[in-house]
């Protein structure tokens, strides 16, 4: 029975003495095989790594203290821009799943016939009324609550001199004037 | 070689190189009072300061293990340029990942196997003899001593041979031959990086020199 590798490390890191084993004394393979053991080990233990210059462990410091500080930051960055980040992602954020609801709910729901309360028919008499959408209702709803100018400071309004900027400047009046006019120009025939 | 190190440290990594250099440039620069202190602490109070934020106690972590770190790198890419970098990867990954450091092995340990998993990743199975060495003259500061130019010419060229043989072992074996032999890991913790047994590592080590020796053929072995 031969000597395992185990048996074998052993022996050629003198952590087991040759001495103490008799099978070597009369296994010419095991001694051959310890031999090349030691041999090998010895040839890679006079592999050295080149010293790099005393200049590079100051560099190299430096190095890791960038990347490690680049990190920290990135990490701050990450947490401070969702925690800052949140409210103004709410806006656009609330209104698109507002939409998304919208067109859903008023995909699926039939829509009633027109409630006309008492404001209604008094613009009716100037003005025809647009179909009274439960889904548009529900968008202007949430819109109603959408603060212009935080809209606008995140780019998902409108920018100076837009058609919708010169609508939020309009009165009462001058709104249900150019509701009017823009009905008339829906129900002509197309160009 | 490792008590004559000015920080001398509770379980540092074992130094492996046999020519230390001046120690001048391993002194941990200090940016504060309170950094002053930071040498002297042990590695679970490093750590801890660490995660208190003191990024100098980092620094510390750095410079006591940098030299080991990229020797371990060196040995499995061969070329300064790369183990410098992989250097890098490592202790990048370490501060990642100091708050999951439990303390169960000392920071040398745990710097090693992080090195492990970031050179075998790197490196291929096999990679082609020839080139895991560099150019002669892209060796830097090596102490030739007394050497004669031929002698020196000799030694680089079977030390070159050698380590390519070394980077055709398989991953397991090529880690386990660089532990043991130039790092100086018990089997148990080369077993703890590696994940596996003190069998399998003994094992492992074992067949790796088998291979070099099939690798190098009839090489001759180094004078004393």
């Amino acid at each position: 029975m031969h000597l395992s590798p185990d048996a074998l490390v052993d022996l050629a890191e003198r952590t087991a003495n040759d001495a103490d084993v008799p099978h070597l004394r009369t296994c010419e393979r095991c001694r051959r095989q310890l031999d090349e053991l030691r041999t090998m080990m010895s040839a890679a233990a006079d592999v050295d790594v080149p010293e790099p210059s005393p200049l590079f462990w100051q560099h190299f410091s430096s190095r890791v203290q960038e990347a490690v500080s680049a990190e920290g930051q990135a990490g701050q960055t990450r947490t401070w821009s969702w925690t800052r980040g949140w409210r103004a992602w709410a806006v656009p954020v609330g209104a698109v799943a507002a939409l998304v609801f919208a067109v859903v709910i008023g995909s699926r729901v039939p829509a009633p016939a027109p409630a006309k309360s008492a404001a209604n028919r008094a613009d009716a008499a100037s003005v025809d009324p647009l179909p009274d959408d439960p889904a548009l209702n529900l968008v202007a709803d949430l819109a109603a609550t959408m603060n212009y100018d935080d809209a606008s400071e995140l780019e998902v309004g409108t920018h100076v001199g837009s058609a919708d900027e010169a609508v939020g400047g309009l009165s009462a009046g001058e709104r249900l004037e150019l509701r009017r006019l823009l009905n008339e120009a829906l129900r002509q025939p197309g160009d | 070689m490792a008590s004559s190190l000015a920080w001398t440290l509770t379980g540092p990594l074992r130094p492996a190189a046999r020519r230390e250099p001046s120690r001048a440039a391993e002194q941990p620069a200090v940016s504060s009072p309170s950094d002053a202190a930071l040498p002297a602490l042990d590695e679970r109070a490093l750590v801890e300061a660490c995660l208190a934020g003191r990024s100098a106690a980092f620094d510390v972590i750095v410079e006591r293990h940098r030299r080991n770190v990229y020797q371990l790198c060196y040995r499995f890419v061969g070329n300064h340029e790369d183990a410098s970098d992989l250097s890098q990867d490592v202790f990048l990954r370490a501060y990642r990942g100091l708050r999951s450091f439990r303390g169960q092995s000392s920071i040398a340990t745990w710097l090693y196997r992080i090195g492990v998993n970031v050179c075998l990743n790197r490196v291929t199975a096999k990679t082609p003899l020839g080139a895991l060495t560099e150019p002669l003259d892209d060796r830097q500061f090596v102490d030739v001593g007394a050497e004669t130019p031929s002698d020196r010419l000799l030694r680089d060229e079977r030390a070159a041979r050698v380590r390519a043989a070394i980077g055709q072992l398989p991953r397991k074996q090529r880690a386990t031959l660089i532990l043991r032999t130039y790092h100086e890991l018990s089997h148990q913790e080369i077993a703890d990086i590696l994940g596996s047994s003190v069998g399998a590592v003994k094992a492992n080590f074992f067949h790796a020199l088998g291979n070099l020796k099939k690798l190098l053929g009839n090489v001759d072995a180094p004078q004393p």
